[in-house]
């Protein structure tokens, strides 16, 4: 039995001469949240399109619950509900004659799941209006109920916020936090809003241009997260040379000509406070300052930061 | 395989494709009844009945109606798993998409039965109002298995047609009007072997229709002849539908990513 609910090893998807996804080994634990983050592009649904065999790979594997998906999708997909860019169901039909053919499909007894999957979204059983006439929102919260209608035990998610409004993506948060704590399913979501990944997974792989940069825990990633005290001071090389004669320390980074960065944080600010101001220096600010994990995104992915 | 079939029903509901079969099927015996009525007196039927309505009708249906009918509903039933992006759902399901196309081209047929079904009826209809002679059981028991025979032999010589929609999902409306060139070009083959061997003539000659009425006819058309050239059209939509493969790259749907940006971001958007 494998140690993961989904591994991919260097999984690529190449369109002529365009990487979309490379070597991508990305790791899904059971009954965690794993947040696939990147920027728009950088090759999110590519790789959850593969791993629902909706996309054949170019290069590299996918195994699910420790099965290849090549040769065993009859036996994987059933187990798996998804939610692949745009909601897609039959502008004609209401949400419940849509989920009733997806139902049929499925096999799922019918009247009970569709309506609880409806309850589960926020979406009434049996309503008049049809898939054409409803919002982003709504059609959003009836893809959402689709993916959990047969009650997988994993959930693949690509953007399952967007185009809801505020309250319906706390709400939808945690739904999802709640299929994973109380049902223990295991759920792999994309986004590329770092708000909200940060808020819902356990695990994050950072993607960028179809690379994944770094798969860490939300703690690790919290951890890695540069922690610093910052002095504005008269004389930053003067204060250098009091903390290496007073406090013997050197980890510290001078900015520039009244800026230093002290990265000993288990150094007291007040001491050191008091040592440069009786040799002398002024001392106009000291602060305890954090990279969020955004500066950490921008860091890792070596450009612009996402919302 | 039921249960897709099932399904292809309940996703006609509201679908105003439909419509252009019914109103095609309702044109048809009404044309036929307004020709014999608007036709010089040298070429009217001076016996025109019942049957002579049914066969009339049967004789439009398949050369102008059903074809573009037949091709028009069932491409559509296959486009729009594309154009609605629902075929993401259906595979991960997962459903062939070889059973699919299956599905949908059975349901076709038996839309296809349907339509002749409700084609009779209107005649049935027609006749009774315009107060024509030879409303009797026999009469109706032949037409309707003429009218099914017809629905049938037409639709599978469409079939070819139509299971190359699946594979290239925006044929439809070029091959219905294919289908149209197809139908209507049989008016012009006059050989019985022609007429029994050209799929769109072959279920005349399958289900013994005398065409004679229709077409200056050289010799008779083959029972034998029209069954095979039917069976070689079923055995080549086969094979397409045997051929189609899941689509490699399913195309879905972009997200509007732009709604959930910042307006600073929507500007650096291309």
């Amino acid at each position: 039995m494998s140690e993961y609910v989904i591994e991919t090893r260097n999984l690529t998807k190449q369109y002529g001469a365009q990487k979309s996804v490379a070597d991508l080994s990305i790791h899904v634990r059971p009954g965690r949240i794993y947040g696939l983050l990147g920027r728009n592009g950088a090759g999110k649904t590519t790789t959850m399109k593969m791993l629902l065999g909706l996309t054949r790979p170019t290069a590299g594997d996918i195994t699910i619950w420790g099965l290849p998906l090549r040769g065993n999708e009859r036996r994987l997909l059933p187990r798996i509900g998804c939610l692949i860019e745009s909601p897609g169901f039959y502008p004609n039909l209401t949400a419940t004659e849509n989920l009733r053919i997806f139902a049929a499909l499925r096999g799922v007894p019918e009247r009970g799941a569709i309506q609880s999957a409806l309850a589960r979204v926020g979406l009434p059983y049996r309503d008049k209006k049809l898939f054409s006439q409803y919002s982003l929102g709504m059609k959003q919260r009836l893809a959402i109920a689709l993916a959990i209608l047969h009650d997988p035990e994993l959930l693949i998610l690509d953007e399952p916020v967007n185009g809801l409004d505020p309250i319906g993506i706390a709400e939808v948060r945690s739904f999802i936090r709640a299929l994973c704590a109380e049902r223990g399913k295991t759920i792999l979501i994309s986004s590329h809003i770092l708000s909200e990944i940060a808020l819902l997974a356990d695990d994050i792989g950072i993607i960028d241009h179809g690379a994944l940069l770094e798969e860490e825990s939300l703690a690790a990633l919290e951890a890695k997260s540069n922690r610093h005290i910052r002095f504005t001071v008269s004389s930053a090389a003067q204060a250098a040379r009091i903390l290496e004669s007073a406090f013997h320390e050197t980890r510290f980074t001078v900015q520039d000509e009244h800026r230093l960065q002290l990265h000993a944080l288990e150094l007291p600010v007040g001491r050191a406070v008091t040592a440069f101001v009786e040799n002398g220096l002024e001392v106009s600010e000291a602060c305890v300052c954090e990279e969020s994990l955004e500066d950490y995104f921008k860091r890792v992915t070596g450009g612009e930061g996402i919302a | 395989m039921l249960t897709i079939i099932w399904t292809e029903f309940q996703k006609l509901k509201r679908y105003h494709i439909l419509l252009i079969g019914i109103v095609g099927m309702t044109l048809s015996p009404i044309l036929g009844l307004v020709t014999q009525s608007v036709a010089i007196e040298e070429a009217r039927n001076p016996h025109f009945d019942l049957p002579a309505l049914v066969s009339n009708t049967i004789w439009n249906n398949a050369a102008i109606f059903m074809p573009i009918v037949f091709t028009l509903i069932g491409g559509y039933l296959i486009r729009r798993e594309y154009t609605d992006d629902t075929l993401k759902n259906i595979l991960t399901v997962p459903v062939s998409y070889r059973k699919l196309l299956a599905g949908k081209l059975a349901a076709t047929g038996l839309l296809a039965l349907l339509i002749g079904l409700y084609s009779f009826v209107v005649a049935i209809a027609v006749g009774a109002l315009a107060g024509l002679r030879g409303m009797d059981a026999p009469a109706f028991a032949k037409g309707l298995l003429q009218m099914g025979g017809i629905s049938a032999g037409v639709y599978i010589a469409v079939l070819p047609l139509v299971a190359l929609c699946g594979r290239l999902p925006g044929l439809y409306m070029g091959g219905s009007a294919a289908a149209f060139v197809l139908g209507y070009s049989g008016m012009f083959f006059k050989s019985g072997v022609l007429r029994s061997i050209y799929p769109f003539l072959a279920p005349f000659a399958a289900i013994g229709f005398d065409t004679g009425a229709y077409i200056s006819a050289e010799n008779a058309a083959s029972a034998p002849l029209g069954l095979a050239s039917l069976g070689a059209m079923l055995a080549l939509a086969a094979g397409i539908v045997a051929a189609s493969g899941t689509p490699g790259e399913i195309r879905t749907r972009r997200k509007k990513h732009l709604l959930s940006l910042r307006p600073a971001q929507r500007e650096r958007k291309p």
